[in-house]
């Protein structure tokens, strides 16, 4: 998979200048390794947890939060439009479990700004990685 | 190379249908490439879609219909005078305007070879009052609708009969002119249908 870089960017189309986004990747680690059953329950934790922190800080509509949790070679996938019944996890493929997990996820907000819907987001990873005895070691 | 969007509102299943689609209508040796803009800063539709083994390119830091219109340009422009793939699927950001995305792949198609494909809308039947009640998110979906050449009503395997009869009513209300169609990624209803139609409908540029 390739990325384009930024480039020139215009202005928001009016359709959806009420809608903000926001993303980020965490690297993470913990004493002992993480399943493939454990990274699932995980996910569909972890949609649930920015869901309802992202409601808290007032948002109008949960548009998509969407997650790759990428560790031990495999990938599991995660999102949600905001109801907690309509969580998709899916992927897989971990070869020996690791206790490395790199965390990507990203959002889209009605009603929140950018950095409001970042800060929810972030502050729902964090508390969710703590639960689960993951230590943050770099966020980008 | 032939243009094929795969548009609709936020959660409707569109990275889940490309999945699908690019099995049906990579056969026979056709190459197939996947553009793919997620709306946040990071991408991560592009991720999921790169296990599928097919090229893909991601074009993230705003939407494509409007934000970062200029990437799509020179995206195709590469696609076009390097890997030359015979279709292009191009799942924009669920907030986007499909035309603006066409018109852009017009633009584009001045300096290399692109025909534009039809425009498949995605319709999320289990969400029908969510999509048609709320204003802001109304007047979005109503466009996106308004764009389609088919709409696909998605998720029927877990919505009602009057669910999805309410979405068939409210998108045919919106434009006439568009097919719909059933679609199930649960249980595959409609994709061979939809990759038929899409590899065989050619709108001259």
């Amino acid at each position: 998979m390739s990325q384009t870089g930024r480039g020139h960017e215009n202005s928001k189309s009016p359709l959806h200048q009420e809608f903000n986004s926001c993303g980020f990747v965490m690297s993470m680690r913990r004493q002992t390794p993480l399943g493939e059953d454990e990274l699932r329950a995980m996910a569909r934790e972890l949609m649930l947890a920015v869901t309802e922190k992202t409601r808290i800080a007032g948002a109008v509509e949960v548009g998509h939060i969407k997650a790759v949790m990428e560790s031990g070679g495999g990938i599991i996938y995660a999102n949600t439009v905001g109801d907690p019944s309509d969580i998709t996890v899916k992927g897989g493929g971990l070869g020996s479990p690791s206790m490395e997990l790199k965390l990507t996820l990203n959002s889209v907000i009605l009603g929140l700004s950018g950095d409001e819907a970042a800060s929810a987001a972030r502050e729902a990873a964090e508390v969710w990685a703590g639960i689960y005895g993951l230590k943050v070691n770099s966020k980008e | 190379m032939k243009l094929v969007q795969v548009a609709g509102y936020l959660g409707s299943g569109k990275t889940t249908l490309i999945l699908d689609l690019v099995r049906a209508m990579a056969v026979d040796g056709v190459k197939v490439a996947i553009l793919v803009n997620d709306v946040g800063e990071i991408p991560v539709d592009g991720k999921v879609l790169s296990l599928s083994g097919m090229t893909v390119k991601d074009i993230g830091g705003g939407c494509v219909c409007c934000q970062v219109a200029g990437n799509l340009m020179k995206t195709l422009e590469t696609l076009g005078t390097t890997q030359k793939p015979d279709i292009v699927i191009v799942e924009p950001t669920g907030i986007a305007v499909p035309e603006s995305i066409r018109e852009t792949a017009r633009m584009a198609s001045r300096r290399v070879k692109v025909t534009l494909g039809p425009v498949i809308v995605l319709f999320d039947t289990t969400r029908v009052d969510k999509l048609i009640s709320y204003d802001t998110i109304n007047r979005l979906v109503a466009r996106q609708v308004n764009d389609a050449d088919i709409v696909a009503l998605s998720k029927v395997d877990a919505a009602s009969e009057e669910a999805i009869a309410k979405s068939a009513a409210e998108v045919a209300r919106i434009n006439p002119k568009a097919r719909i169609l059933r679609l199930s990624a649960e249980s595959g209803e409609g994709i061979e249908e939809l990759a038929r139609q899409a590899q065989r409908e050619l709108a001259p540029v």
